[in-house]
């Protein structure tokens, strides 16, 4: 199993960075961002279809929690009346999952073939040996030349810059989805949640290769990009802090209110009961 | 506790979903994290990137130094960070290590906590002790070794004191050392990951020179009338002149070189990473003629009576004619061939990387005897003659009879705790 995995995924990807970064250059920093460029503009449609998926389902939750509020006690009941409701709505629940987990395993090979490439270690050098082709267009690029930028790939960024990058792309992502919770009680803990990951990878990236936090800031900001054009603005992150729960200042521009939301997805799930959310 | 990056997507992932919707939540949170778990164990358990502790990422640092005997004892940097000296004699009896009164010794490089060179990724060996690539270089008094954190050592041969380091402060370093130092006239010179090379007077440990390259340098110099070679991720191949590093001649290379040089008579020998074994003239570097593997060239090529044995990662052993390039013979192995050769006179000695020792006779490659060592090998090896010594992945020390055709003495390098 491990094998289909190397062979199917890993190596033709690995092959394509490390062949992109000798016809441009012999630069392997402009390579992993054209990878990741075109790998996300690849998977498009599906980040699309997720995106849309995410904000239809986003538009339920003020309905679902009614439904716990008042199905609480009865989890057969919460359930049936959640399927319904989703039925009502003409979403399938699986249906924003499947694209992500379709797109998952395309986002890891290319992130263990940033990491395999770069061989920082002479185990991991020896090992690219055998997962590389014999084109000459790959073979004449190793080792890969490290330097990019003022940063030098296989090693952290020693100025922080790629940190503060990281930390921040992720936060502007995590926040222009993430919806506020109605309840108050709810509104710290969303926003420890929403600070926490963003800095986490910031920590790591001062250990990690610049080369993967060049990867992390690439992809995070397509996927800002995406989520952009896809939902019409900056989503909730035109909230102020700790608005949870107060209109958006700019209508046309970010999402109306989950209730807004739900009405409209719900009255085109009626109406239509077809398209992309069709059961 | 969080060891790995996937680890921390797969928990970024979850903090999403949990943020997407409520009752759904388990049930698709559930099968998202089945799946991507699977795919990562699947790839993380299998034996070319989990079985030393690597991850995901690939395989971790561990080194890979290899043993070298003189006057009865074998001194080699262990895959904990420590230099040993095993007595021949007391191991075959099967001694307690060490065995004083035989000379036996471990010593310690306490300094050495490496700054790795590429983080968490590495797995988490890389943050352990020293790691030693660099095969011993043995002086009737002093055992000197380089490791990756970049520190020199000189030990005495007879207890394993601690005679010179270099830097002098155990908080600085030369850069991560990979490639074999060589020691020529008094001297130790040392080719470093920060694309120097350095030179050393050896029973100080004083600083003589250094030359800066352009890019890691991972394989070992070459000594030959005190003109060094040395090659470079740069893609170049360097000759200095042995007394002040000063440049005698520069050549630019199709690839980077993969393989330490060797030079005999006046040719340098080395592979590069475009499959080809060159030849070129140690004077000022033209090619003489070039042969195309099916891999890399990555171990040190031998050279004995006019032919080049030259194993390569493409499962073969090649064995060239010296002067023309000329195929002799090949030999066809179970796996790659990452470890350099011996010769008795008679016989070459390869090990594959999954570890098959192959005895194969000089005059043709027939196969005069083979044997599993059930570990992996890439650390160079060293005969005497008639005993074989293997440094293996399982850090072991593997003392092989050619004679007998089976394994006379094996030490398990791990400290006692």
């Amino acid at each position: 199993m491990a094998e289909i995995w190397n062979t199917g995924i890993l190596e033709p990807i690995l092959n394509v960075l490390i062949a992109l970064s000798t016809a441009l250059g012999n630069n392997f920093g402009l390579s992993i961002i054209a990878l990741t460029v075109v790998v996300r503009l690849i998977l498009f449609p599906l980040t699309v279809r997720q995106t849309r998926s995410t904000k239809a389902m986003q538009a339920l939750q003020p309905k679902m929690q009614e439904l716990q509020k008042k199905y609480g006690r009865n989890q057969q009941k919460l359930q049936q009346e959640t399927m319904k409701l989703y039925k009502e709505a003409g979403i399938n629940p699986l249906g924003c999952m499947w694209p992500m987990l379709i797109q998952f395993p395309i986002w890891i090979a290319l992130y263990q073939s940033i990491i395999r490439a770069l061989a920082s270690t002479p185990e991991n050098l020896l090992d690219l040996a055998n997962r590389i082709y014999a084109w000459p267009i790959v073979t004449q690029a190793l080792p890969l030349n490290e330097q990019f930028l003022w940063l030098h790939l296989s090693k952290p960024d020693p100025y922080l810059v790629l940190a503060i990058l990281v930390g921040i792309t992720m936060w502007v992502q995590q926040k222009m989805v993430t919806a506020p919770p109605t309840d108050p009680r709810q509104q710290s803990m969303t926003q420890i949640t929403t600070l926490m990951m963003p800095l986490m990878f910031a920590m790591l990236t001062l250990s990690f290769p610049s080369g993967l936090a060049l990867y992390w800031v690439v992809s995070n900001i397509i996927s800002i990009a995406i989520q952009y054009f896809v939902s019409g603005g900056w989503g909730y992150l035109q909230l102020p802090i700790g608005g949870g729960g107060v209109k958006p200042p700019s209508p046309k521009k970010a999402p109306p209110p989950p209730s807004e939301q739900q009405s409209k997805v719900l009255k085109k799930g009626l109406e239509t009961k077809k398209g992309l959310f069709k059961r | 506790m969080i060891r790995y990056p996937e680890q921390l997507i797969v928990l970024f992932m979850k903090n999403i979903f949990k943020s997407i919707t409520t009752n759904t939540r388990k049930a698709v949170s559930l099968v998202a994290l089945l799946l991507i778990l699977s795919l990562f164990l699947i790839n993380c358990m299998s034996p070319t990137t989990g079985a030393y502790g690597g991850g995901c990422g690939g395989p971790a640092a561990q080194g890979w130094s290899g043993p070298v005997q003189q006057d009865g004892t074998v001194y080699v940097g262990s895959m904990d960070g420590d230099v040993l000296a095993l007595n021949v004699s007391a191991r075959s009896r099967g001694l307690t290590f060490p065995s004083k009164s035989d000379n036996e010794w471990r010593g310690e490089i306490k300094s050495a906590a490496p700054s790795s060179p590429c983080g968490p990724v590495c797995g988490p060996s890389a943050s352990q002790g020293a790691i030693i690539y660099d095969t011993p270089v043995v002086t009737e008094e002093l055992v000197y070794v380089a490791t990756y954190s970049g520190q020199v050592y000189a030990f005495t041969t007879d207890t394993g004191t601690l005679r010179w380091a270099y830097p002098r402060m155990s908080s600085e370093n030369i850069g991560a050392v990979v490639g074999n130092m060589v020691l020529d006239s008094g001297m130790l010179y040392i080719g470093s990951s920060n694309g120097k090379v350095y030179a050393l007077d050896s029973t100080t440990g004083d600083f003589k020179w250094d030359f800066q390259t352009d890019e890691r340098i991972w394989t070992s110099p070459a000594i030959s009338e005190r003109t060094v070679y040395v090659g470079s991720y740069d893609s170049k191949l360097y000759a200095l002149s042995a007394e002040d590093g000063s440049l005698k001649w520069q050549i630019e290379l199709p690839a980077a070189m993969c393989s330490s040089p060797v030079v005999a008579d006046d040719t340098v020998y080395f592979g590069t990473f475009d499959h080809y074994l060159h030849a070129l003239d140690k004077n000022d570097g033209h090619e003489l003629w070039k042969y195309r593997g099916g891999n890399w060239f990555w171990a040190k090529p031998l050279i004995d009576n006019g032919v080049i044995y030259a194993p390569c990662l493409d499962r073969r052993v090649y064995a060239l004619n010296a002067q023309t390039g000329n195929e002799v013979w090949t030999f066809v192995g179970d796996s790659q061939f990452a470890a350099s050769p011996v010769t008795t006179g008679t016989s070459v000695v390869v090990v594959s990387k999954k570890g098959e020792l192959y005895n194969l006779d000089v005059n043709g490659g027939t196969l005069l005897q083979s044997f599993s060592l059930e570990a992996e090998v890439m650390a160079p090896l060293y005969t005497d003659g008639t005993m074989v010594y293997i440094h293996t992945r399982d850090k072991t020390i593997v003392a092989f009879d050619l004679e007998s055709g089976a394994i006379a003495w094996r030490y398990k390098t791990e400290a006692e705790s």
